[in-house]
């Protein structure tokens, strides 16, 4: 397939397709593997799968921020949600 | 439920939803309540077969150039609140409820997967523009099937109130949301079909990890049974989308769309 034009999306790309097997590897660590290793791996996954789109967003937003900076108060908007998100559920926890 | 079971339960469904050009979520959900969990046990396994899911395709979305970051970030901030308010309403609306929204997810995805034509609404202006999307503006081009057309997103406000919605829906049920996006996009917004598909891609993994952050804040994921449902649900779609090129898009639409509908209602019968 051939790959984007964009440089800053080819290294996203790469990024992105590394952590695939990544994930796969603590996924199956997190199932199989006894206490407490599987605890670490399962929390590990969740950990990647979580940060991986948020830290895209952050990504963006900060490259958004040199040339496009209302898109980059978007993309901090988002970031600000999900981080509200997050305290209103250790608030409520 | 053992965790083999989870785990082919997952391989299963992301394998169908696959062929169908769905996340797997949408199916593996109804079915894991149907087999007997509890759906606020459920929804949080859904949502990281959704993050799996994105993770796995968006090295292929990026490298075709047909993702609309500002689209998909703007969106994502209604259905990011809405997936994370989804996920803490899970904690405290009856498991009927959440059966009875769950039913209506499964039954509205599989009407729309069954009674889509593969040959949506097409934009009109073709160009020799790059592909891509376009700085400061919702709009850019995107190489289709027939030459490359620019678009620019439409009726804003609609769009992100739809977005909002669909995440509520996502976070308290745990499915992606992906299957009212698209047509957010495609039908509302006027994107391209494949800008619509590759930005839903991207979305709802950020939708999936807002409504992760409640769960794992609040100590609802099994990581053992996690663990199991990625596995599954990482080869199951990757195995779903190998055979997808093989087979005829509108007969697995129609039959992902029965299998919906099947699930949606013999959800509502035991509830």
């Amino acid at each position: 397939m051939a790959r984007s034009r964009n440089p800053a999306r080819r290294r996203l790309s790469t990024v992105l397709n590394g952590e695939v097997p990544i994930v796969l590897v603590l996924g199956v660590v997190a199932w199989l593997a006894p206490a407490p290793v599987s605890r670490w791996s399962g929390w590990a996954m969740v950990s990647v799968l979580v940060l991986t789109p948020i830290g895209r967003v952050a990504w963006l937003s900060a490259r958004w921020m040199r040339f496009d900076r209302s898109f980059a108060w978007v993309g901090v908007a988002l970031l600000v949600t999900v981080g509200a998100a997050a305290a209103i559920a250790v608030v409520l926890r | 439920m053992s965790t083999l079971v989870l785990a082919l339960l997952s391989f299963g469904a992301a394998g169908i939803g696959a062929l169908g050009g769905l996340g797997g979520a949408v199916l593996l959900v109804p079915a894991l309540v149907v087999a007997g969990m509890a759906p606020v046990d459920a929804a949080p396994l859904g949502l990281l077969t959704v993050a799996a899911g994105s993770l796995s395709a968006s090295s292929t979305q990026l490298d075709e150039d047909t993702v609309n970051h500002r689209v998909g970030v703007t969106l994502e901030v209604s259905a990011s609140a809405g997936a994370a308010i989804g996920a803490l309403l899970s904690a405290v609306v009856s498991a009927t409820t959440l059966r009875w929204l769950l039913a209506a997810a499964a039954v509205g995805a599989g009407i729309a997967t069954a009674a889509r034509s593969g040959s949506r609404r097409r934009a009109s202006q073709h160009s020799d523009a790059k592909p891509g999307e376009r700085r400061g503006r919702l709009a850019g081009a995107s190489t289709e099937d027939h030459g490359v057309v620019e678009y620019e997103a439409r009726h804003l406000p609609v769009g992100v109130t739809a977005s909002g919605v669909a995440g509520l829906v996502a976070g308290m049920t745990g499915t992606s949301g992906g299957v009212a996006k698209t047509p957010i996009m495609t039908e509302l917004m006027r994107l391209p079909v494949k800008v619509a598909a590759a930005t839903t891609v991207f979305m709802v993994g950020v939708t999936a990890a807002s409504a992760l952050i409640v769960y794992a804040v609040q100590g609802r994921i099994d990581l053992s049974a996690a663990g199991a449902i990625v596995v599954g649900g990482l080869a199951g779609g990757r195995l779903g989308a190998m055979l997808q090129a093989h087979l005829p898009p509108v007969l697995v639409r129609r039959f992902l769309g029965t299998v919906l509908v099947v699930v949606g209602v013999v959800l509502v019968v035991r509830t």
